[in-house]
């Protein structure tokens, strides 16, 4: 079964984000046009600032979108629950929680590795997150609620430490972590986006692999079982993908809201709730809203920048409100 | 034809030796202008608000939120660093596009103020100028007293939409405190603690130090001395309240001698009392 309009949809929208990421791609402090970069020979400093701080942020604001809304439309769809997100299972607080430990507790680390280090901390506390995640969600043998309510316990723990670890802080410390809890993508360069990508794209693909037996799901676990999927398993793979989604993404870019919760939402208005179409949609929708978001962040007050969390709430917000009322005067 | 040339190459001399600056911190821009170096200064960092020149200039954010293409698009030569902007990828990639970064010692002590002045002139080529200025501040800082006074000040630091906080050991304020011979009331715990009650009573401050935005933020003096606890020690009592410049105080650049002596003096007119 192929759905015509939500093929078109996709469609639309990898145009639309193709066009955004050349667009972006020319937008910056820096006027640099493709034709004056076609023209000027390969060692130019234009194409220094193209290749190594504008080509890698486009690129980081589109694959983190996607793990973000990917992840977001997964977690909703595991849990039956339209409120959940990826910060939900405590998988953002637990990277905080490590880099507020890497940021508080200095540790004797050559200056190379130091600049790195937020981001090497934020991913190992997010994977011990998941691994917990995952060897609790054995142990309680896949009961959904219990998971849940681990989630709300390492968020609280988690969230109760770093608040420790900020009364312990000094000054310069606790701006440099409450800069990291505000999330940027200005920490993009090529090998943080080599290794993003090599974890997020297999996830993706995995996922989408899935998308049928979450749809299965939707049916209630013990239909889903009849139906012939090992239930269990299936939520188990599941929620660990997401996981790895959400840990890298929060390592690179620090903690960006409202992507992961909004977007699986909105693409369930505009191509309904098969996740088949909902997966790539909530992709291509999130890397559109993120790569938006930043771009307005890197430009709107040149030669500053802004944090790019409130840009995604302000644009993402308003456009949100209005699909909910006109679904709402659908009804009526 | 020769002629020609030597006229080009001295006319242009000049301009090719000249840097395009960025000064990332507000002493580090302070410096700069005392320096009088402030043409070759392109832009600057949020928290560079003085002298009022400076704020005219293009801004590049706060020092912990730089835009690394933000920064090049102005095409600097040198961007002049404060050590409390690092550790910073961005300031990394600037390096790494060509741009020379050099980083200003960040300490909260008097001897940092020459060591960041010396640093500056030798990264402008303003040597001499900064001799002077290191001679003129160290005689500044030579002339504050060096006896200890027992007069205990507890500076209350109120920024809106946070806390008010009291300044501990291991802050820009404590260092300011001491360096002025004073004795810091809540100097046995370390860096800014939330203001408690008996906390504060206990500490019994003699004097209660804040800067004017933190004042307007508690919305005035009478507010201030209803904070919890503070009416009931010295200090609130005779409501001895010294409203600081705190860019000049706790910024350990070229003010700051002179706001210790200010500082130094108020404690003493508290003692003839």
């Amino acid at each position: 079964m192929i759905n015509g309009n939500a093929l078109q949809g996709l469609t639309l929208m990898l145009i639309f984000l193709l066009v955004a990421m050349v667009v972006a791609a020319n937008l910056g402090a820096m006027s640099l046009s493709v034709r004056a970069l076609w023209q000027a020979p390969l060692s130019d400093l234009i194409w220094q600032i193209w290749l190594n701080i504008r080509l890698p942020r486009v690129l980081l604001a589109v694959a983190i979108g996607m793990a973000l809304a990917v992840s977001g439309a997964v977690m909703q769809g595991v849990f039956r629950n339209p409120l959940a997100d990826p910060g939900l299972l405590g998988i953002s607080s637990g990277a905080g929680l490590a880099v507020a430990l890497a940021i508080v507790i200095p540790l004797a680390l050559p200056p190379q590795l130091a600049l790195w280090l937020p981001m090497i901390a934020a991913f190992i506390g997010s994977l011990l997150v998941t691994l917990l995640i995952f060897s609790f969600s054995r142990l309680a043998e896949g009961n959904l609620s219990r998971l849940l309510l681990v989630g709300i316990a390492i968020n609280a723990l988690c969230g109760a430490a770093v608040g420790v670890l900020s009364w312990l802080s000094d000054d310069q410390q606790l701006r440099q972590l409450s800069l990291w809890g505000m999330g940027s993508l200005s920490q993009a360069q090529w090998p943080a986006l080599l290794i993003c990508l090599l974890l997020i794209l297999p996830a993706l693909l995995l996922l989408q692999s899935r998308a049928r037996h979450l749809n299965l799901l939707q049916a209630g676990e013990e239909d889903a079982h009849y139906m012939g999927i090992d239930v269990k398993r299936t939520q188990h793979q599941l929620l660990v993908l997401s996981a790895l989604l959400v840990g890298t993404a929060v390592s690179v870019s620090g903690v960006i809201g409202f992507v992961g919760l909004v977007v699986p939402h909105v693409m369930r208005f505009c191509l309904g709730s098969d996740h088949r179409w909902l997966l790539p949609g909530s992709a291509l929708a999130g890397a559109i809203l993120l790569l938006l978001a930043d771009t307005l962040a890197r430009t709107l007050v040149v030669p500053a920048e802004m944090p790019v969390g409130l840009l995604t709430s302000l644009i993402g917000g308003p456009w949100f409100l209005w699909l909910i009322l006109r679904q709402q005067r659908g009804f009526e | 034809m020769k002629h020609l040339i030597l006229l080009w190459l001295l006319l242009t001399l000049p301009s090719l030796a000249a840097e395009r600056v960025v000064s990332i911190g507000g002493d580090v821009t302070r410096i700069i202008y005392a320096l009088d170096a402030q043409s070759q200064l392109v832009a600057r960092d949020s928290t560079s608000l003085r002298p009022a020149q400076a704020a005219r200039l293009p801004d590049v954010g706060y020092m912990r939120q730089l835009n690394a293409e933000g920064i090049l698009a102005l095409k600097p030569t040198l961007v002049l660093a404060s050590a409390q902007a690092k550790p910073s990828l961005v300031l990394q990639q600037i390096a790494r596009a060509g741009v020379r970064v050099v980083t200003v010692s960040g300490d909260n002590s008097l001897q940092a103020i020459p060591q960041k002045i010396i640093t500056v002139g030798q990264a402008l080529q303003r040597e001499s100028e900064a001799q002077a200025l290191v001679q003129q501040i160290t005689q500044q800082i030579r002339q504050l007293p060096q006896q200890s006074l027992p007069v205990k000040v507890l500076y209350i630091m109120a920024n809106s939409g946070m806390k008010t906080m009291a300044a501990g050991n291991q802050t820009a304020a404590d260092g300011a405190i001491r360096s002025a011979g004073l004795e810091n009331a809540m100097g046995s715990v370390p860096h800014y603690q939330a203001l408690s009650q008996e906390g504060v009573i206990a500490a019994a401050p003699d004097l209660v130090m804040i800067g004017e935005d933190g004042l307007k933020t508690l919305g005035g003096e009478a507010q201030l001395w209803q904070l919890p606890g503070l009416a009931l020690t010295p200090a609130g009592q005779q409501h001895r309240l010294l409203i600081i410049d705190t860019q000049a105080l706790l910024g350990f650049g070229l003010d700051t001698p002179q706001a210790i002596m200010k500082l130094r003096q108020a404690a003493e007119s508290l003692n003839h009392d």
